[in-house]
């Protein structure tokens, strides 16, 4: 976390203040610690979109054990259409805990929907990692409680890269090849038709999985200034990164219209993968597969930059006060429970929780001691220290990701790159206007 | 037993009990309309005078006409609008003929009607989430779809992902999907024609596509109408498929109106001016309704 | 010639009819011959759906198209199992339960809809059939965002009750109702009130018998509708365990995992029904709709 951070941070808060969020000025709940379990069961509603229901209710289950008068009820939110469906929700009134992406935590707060968590878990503060908590820490008081956070790196098919005569990339943390090196070697593989498609990103028109190669190119993370709503997504570093971008599916290296792109890796049928940990799950199981990773690509002239931030759980600020203290204890629960929390009750976790703790626990997991993996927990490491960028955290954090997900998806299908984020640059303005 | 003493008009206390049995019967519908139908609209139109940061604590804002003006100016309004009426134009008609052809041919006298019928109403019983997906899959540049037209030596298209081809996946999804169902209500209307007018037709020397021309299209042009109408007004709700396979990409080629209103409220949080939106989609699909009945008034039925 | 000239008349009748025995078996077969095309060519998303729901989901999505596209190479039912699992069993309930309940109710009110809109006389008659008709034409997926918050504030959120009142009222439901009653002849009417009879009567004992197809005729075209409804559902309802079995199937997208394999038994399972039923009842609907069959 660094200073350049404050000064914005400020002006955000009094601009959550101006548009009155209920957050700012609500009472907060206690420290977790002081609080106890209702004596009276109290059902809470629980809106979530991180992983399976069944999982969930998996979690759930562990945790209903160790507090018999909390009922927790699971509701599967679309990840397809996160916002829009929360949204809903909080208009029906029944919601008390949700999974947060941690970008949107300004957003969420400015519509009222996030209760102060500062005074409950200021005693456990410290043992979340800091830049976990910078993303969901507005002007001093935590919104939501990350639980999780990860990044993106490159999974490469040994056998394609066998086969074209190219050399594997380096296995250390750090040593990362250039996003034109990955390019090329694509190429080959297609030219060749060893692989069917030369590189698969996780979900391609998600802005999460674009946005290191602006920042490698120097053009930041879209939005600036003191409000952050200055949106700054055509300029020069922005324009050539996605026009670099849409190159590929214009060449054939990427395939258009294809979502299930872990799946293709994992079937052979790319060369390369930008994904995340928690896609190793899924690429794993296929015992076949002669695969390797390495660190994220940089640009040959630009910086190392990667992805960071992840999801967390925040509690409604609308919620009664009953069931936002028994809404704490799950949060504590959750993050600081015993064995590790949700990690224990959820073998099949994917990806990095935010505690020394519960690291230690998820680490044991069988799945990242694959051999093809090696050298999983260096990257991360390296790139959380050196690379990670924070996406922007600002107000308007839902039509940033509504309309830069349309942006993308049109540069991938081939529209110039140019024309699409100047006219992008122009409606987030607009749709930004009511909050300025 | 009583007599009446006319035989044009009843008595004023007959007529009266007639008249308010009547608006009896019609309660239940009267009231739902005006719940469903009444309340909401109003409802609309009256919210799309204020703006608001959705669950904020300060109270929505009156700016009276400003949403509608707004909306005026925004160009991307204007092509939502003409997006929807072209959709409109191209997938109605060629629902209806495809609809009509299959209720022909599956009107002669074949082997395994019934199984004709069904497989071709099996789209319908899909539901449109379910059509979406696998027309999703089906139709990727390098899938299926694509793959069978190259095998019959045709050209293929980027569907969902090219600028042009959207608009058309969408309207053969539409058209898939609903044409079983028309068909079902022309081949009733066919079957309705009296065989006389065929007999008729025959001993004219008319042969079976002629007679198809002359004598069932005039007599059955009533329930087509209808059809069609009702027709019109499923496909300008249509949002399954643009939500979960275009999101109005790409470049807006599908942004129809019931998808921008819909993105407006949520997405980008601006509720006012998705309901002055909405408004305008109503009115807009009010005249259609209306100019389609109004044809239907000037048109001779089957007998 | 001379030779079919020297026949006897009834051989000859004989012979002419054979001819256009061979001609008319000709085009039948032709005919269903372009009905059989066409109906693959409407069956290949559909046969593609039922392999990929019988089949783990990794070989639904190789990226080479061939035979095994459409068999699947390796039958599984693992897809179904994860679907029940997932307690689809209680969302494929609401769908039927829903459905049902529309369709009988629906069908009700459309039959007290449209018999004094067609049958009865009284002022204000014909505008008020336009009106209603007109409305109900409308959908009302048009009005759902403010449906929404009037459902809220009468806390009818999240239930039941809220998918099932919508779709009570279909325009083509009432429409096609009231062209059967004004089919009735006129003499009907007039004869049951010469005889004194009052008009709950008239309803139920003349005219609903002689409409008995245009009532399964509604009560089909309310439940197609409910059936597939996906707006409205998805908005008014937020618990999954009472969401309707057609947005059921969106619910499988997470953000670490997509599981289509899922989608594709769910949707299979939920096409079943409507198809068997109109299987079985085919005939009948298109009866129900004509106004000469079933006479």
């Amino acid at each position: 976390m660094d200073s350049s951070a404050k000064k914005p941070a400020a002006a955000l808060a009094g601009l959550l203040f101006s548009l009155g969020a209920a957050s700012v000025g609500a009472a907060t709940i206690p420290a977790v610690d002081t609080l106890k379990a209702p004596e009276k069961t109290v059902t809470l509603n629980y809106y979530g979109g991180a992983i399976p229901a069944e999982r969930a209710n998996g979690i759930i289950a562990a945790f209903e054990k160790q507090y018999p008068t909390i009922k927790i009820r699971y509701h599967a939110v679309p990840f397809n259409s996160y916002n829009e469906t929360l949204g809903a929700r909080f208009a029906q009134g029944d919601v008390d805990i949700f999974d947060i992406d941690q970008p949107q935590s300004a957003s969420y707060a400015v519509r009222g929907w996030e209760a102060d968590l500062s005074e409950a878990f200021a005693a456990k503060r410290a043992l979340i990692d800091p830049p976990a908590l910078q993303e969901s820490t507005i002007n001093g008081k935590l919104l939501n409680l990350p639980y999780q956070i990860g990044t993106t790196f490159l999974y490469y098919n040994k056998k394609v890269l066998k086969q074209i005569g190219v050399d594997f990339p380096s296995a250390n943390a750090g040593e990362a090849p250039t996003w034109e090196w990955v390019r090329d070697t694509a190429r080959k593989a297609v030219d060749a038709k060893a692989s069917a498609y030369g590189i698969t990103f996780s979900t391609p028109d998600m802005y999460y999985y674009v946005y290191p190669l602006a920042e490698s190119l120097g053009g930041g993370n879209g939005v600036t200034g003191e409000q952050q709503l200055t949106p700054d997504v055509n300029n020069a570093g922005w324009v050539k990164a996605l026009g670099w971008y849409g190159k590929l599916y214009a060449d054939g290296l990427a395939p258009r219209g294809v979502r299930e792109t872990a799946l293709a890796f994992a079937n052979g049928d790319s060369a390369f993968f930008y994904g995340g940990i928690w896609n190793s799950p899924s690429i794993a199981k296929n015992r076949d597969l002669d695969f390797a990773i390495t660190t994220a690509p940089r640009f040959k002239d630009g910086k190392d930059a990667t992805t960071s931030g992840g999801w967390a759980l925040g509690i409604s600020g609308l919620a009664s006060e009953e069931k936002q203290h028994a809404a704490a204890l799950f949060l504590n629960w959750y993050l600081f429970g015993e064995h590790g929390g949700f990690i224990a009750a959820d073998p099949q976790t994917e990806n990095v929780p935010t505690t020394e703790a519960t690291r230690t626990v998820f680490w044991r997991n069988q799945t990242y001691a694959d051999p093809r993996l090696a050298g999983l927990q260096p990257i991360l490491t390296w790139q959380a220290q050196h690379s990670a960028r924070i996406r922007p955290q600002t107000v308007g954090g839902a039509e940033f990701t509504q309309l830069m997900t349309g942006a993308i998806g049109d540069i991938i299908n081939g529209a110039d790159a140019q024309k699409t984020l100047d006219s992008t640059n122009a409606k987030l303005k607009a749709a930004w206007r009511k909050y300025q | 037993m009583t007599v009446r003493r006319s035989s044009r008009g009843r008595p004023g206390r007959a007529a009266r009990h007639e008249a308010r049995t009547a608006w009896l019967l019609l309660a239940p519908a009267l009231l739902l309309l005006l719940w469903l139908r009444i309340i909401p609209a109003g409802l609309a139109i009256v919210q799309s005078f204020y703006t608001s940061v959705p669950g904020s604590v300060l109270a929505p804002k009156w700016v009276g006409w400003q949403n509608y003006l707004d909306l005026f100016a925004d160009p991307g309004f204007w092509d939502a609008v003409w997006r929807t009426l072209l959709f409109a134009a191209l997938v109605n008609p060629l629902t209806m003929v495809v609809a009509l052809f299959l209720a022909w041919l599956l009107t002669r006298n074949l082997a395994f009607t019934g199984v004709w019928r069904t497989l071709a109403f099996l789209p319908t019983a899909l539901p449109l989430m379910g059509t979406t997906v696998v027309f999703g899959v089906l139709m990727r540049p390098e899938g299926v779809i694509n793959s069978l037209l190259a095998m019959a030596h045709l050209p293929g298209s980027g569907w969902f992902t090219d600028v042009n081809g959207a608009m058309a996946a969408l309207v053969i999804l539409s058209t898939w999907t609903a044409v079983g169902y028309w068909m079902i209500f022309l081949i009733a209307a066919i079957r309705d024609v009296p065989r006389d007018y065929y007999d008729a037709a025959m001993l004219d020397g008319a042969g079976e596509v002629q007679q198809f021309f002359t004598v069932t299209l005039p007599l059955i042009q009533r329930q087509l109408l209808f059809v069609l109408t009702a027709s019109t007004v499923w496909n300008f709700i249509l949002y399954a498929p643009v939500s979960a396979l275009t999101r109005g990409g790409p470049q807006g080629s599908t942004n129809f109106l019931m998808y921008d209103i819909i993105t407006r409220y949520y997405a980008l949080s601006s509720p006012g001016s998705a309901l002055a939106e909405m408004t305008i989609l109503f009115i807009l699909m009010g005249v259609t309704v209306w100019l389609q009945f109004r044809l239907l008034s000037r048109m001779r039925s089957a007998p | 010639m001379a030779a079919i000239q020297a026949l006897e008349p009834h051989a000859k009748r004989a012979l002419a009819r054979r001819g256009l025995t061979r001609r008319r078996a000709l085009r039948r077969g032709l005919a269903t011959g372009a009905a059989l095309l066409i109906s693959l060519l409407f069956a290949v998303p559909f046969i593609w759906l039922v392999a990929s729901a019988f089949r783990p989901v990794a070989q639904t999505f190789q990226a080479s198209v061939d035979l095994w596209t459409f068999i699947p190479r390796t039958w599984t039912l693992e897809n179904f199992t994860a679907a029940f699992s997932k307690g689809f069993a209680a969302n494929l309930f609401n769908s039927l339960w829903v459905t049902g309940v529309s369709a009988l109710l629906g069908t009700v009110l459309a039959v007290l809809a449209a018999f004094p809109l067609a049958v009865m006389r009284f002022p204000g008659r014909d505008l008020l059939f336009v009106v209603v008709v007109f409305a109900f034409m409308i959908p009302f997926e048009v009005v759902a965002l403010p449906l929404t918050s009037v459902f809220n504030q009468l806390g009818l959120a999240n239930t039941l009750t809220a998918l099932i009142v919508p779709g009570l009222v279909h325009g083509l439901a009432i429409f096609n109702l009231r062209q059967f009653f004004l089919s009735v002849p006129r003499e009907q009417r007039e004869a049951a009130l010469l005889d004194g009879a009052r008009w709950w009567r008239i309803l139920w004992q003349i005219y609903l018998p002689l409409v008995r197809p245009a009532v399964i005729g509604s009560a089909m075209i309310l439940a197609m509708a409910q059936w597939n409804a996906w707006l409205w559902p998805s908005l008014i309802i937020t618990d999954n365990s009472k969401q309707t079995g057609a947005v059921a199937i969106g619910l499988q997208d997470s953000a670490y995992t997509q599981n289509y394999g899922l989608a594709f038994a769910e949707v299979f399972i939920l096409a079943l029904i409507p198809a068997l039923l109109i299987f079985i009842g085919q005939r009948t609907f298109t009866q129900s709709l004509s106004h000469s069959g079933g006479k």
